[in-house]
């Protein structure tokens, strides 16, 4: 798994690509708690690049999202594929999580929202 | 079509699941399996095996060993010697509570139940063995 670290307009984003499973998942954690410490509280996570994910990735996913909801944070997610949009949908994260079509999007629902 | 029929043995650990998933997608993959199915067992497998390290081994040393049938249908048997553990009896019913609320180990078996056709449990000779049935059509 890779994860690259841009920001754009103020907004950092992790884009991830591979698979998040369970000997992954703790890099895009390390790389969300980095992020969240450093009192970045409005994160994007584009998936374009992840074919595959387990609840663990859920899970790391979830616990980002509650820490930084107290801040008037938000973690959106972009570009999910379709299996990985599966995985949400049969778990119900669609309904935790703002998931936007693309990164273009999302930012922009970031800077408005 | 000839079937096939593979078995590795591997540490219950995390680590293991890279090996897993391959042995899974090699199976499969000879077998004509889509690449959604191949991914749907992978999850199912994962999710399992998860499980197995956690719950029955309550992360102890331990092995899991997997045999792999397939023919039409893809059998895949997951036996462990850790302290029974039976995820059908754990299955939560689709409910509007929140996904974390779910019981121990309940969202990987959510995911198994949905990712897999058949389930089959049983505690026998001191082994937890779970099978998990996934159709190629």
């Amino acid at each position: 798994m890779e994860i690259n670290h841009t920001v754009i307009d103020s907004v950092p984003i992790l884009a991830v690509s591979g698979r998040i499973d369970a000997t992954t998942s703790r890099d895009l954690e390390n790389a969300l708690n980095g992020l969240i410490e450093e009192d970045n509280n409005r994160i994007i996570v584009d998936l374009a690049g992840v074919e595959y994910i387990s609840s663990v990735g859920l899970r790391v996913m979830l616990a980002a999202l509650k820490k930084v909801r107290p801040k008037q944070g938000d973690l959106m997610l972009a570009s999910l594929q379709p299996f990985v949009r599966e995985v949400f949908e049969i778990t119900g994260f669609t309904k935790l999580f703002l998931i936007c079509p693309d990164q273009r999007e999302a930012i922009s629902k970031m800077k408005t929202g | 079509m000839m079937g096939i029929n593979r078995e590795i043995t591997v540490p219950a650990r995390l680590g293991e699941i890279p090996a897993i998933s391959d042995f899974i997608y090699e199976v499969m993959s000879a077998c004509g399996f889509d690449a959604k199915k191949i991914m749907e067992m992978q999850l199912a497998a994962e999710e399992a095996c998860t499980n197995i390290s956690n719950y029955a081994y309550e992360e102890r040393n331990g092995q899991i060993h997997i045999t792999a049938a397939a023919e039409d249908d893809l059998h895949l048997t997951l036996e462990d010697w850790g302290t029974p553990f039976d995820p059908t009896s754990r299955i939560a019913p689709v409910t509007e509570s929140p996904a974390e609320e779910r019981p121990i180990g309940g969202l990987g078996i959510y995911l198994i139940k949905n990712c897999v056709d058949e389930i089959h449990y049983q505690h026998r000779d001191g082994k937890n063995i779970l099978k998990l049935v996934k159709n190629k059509d």
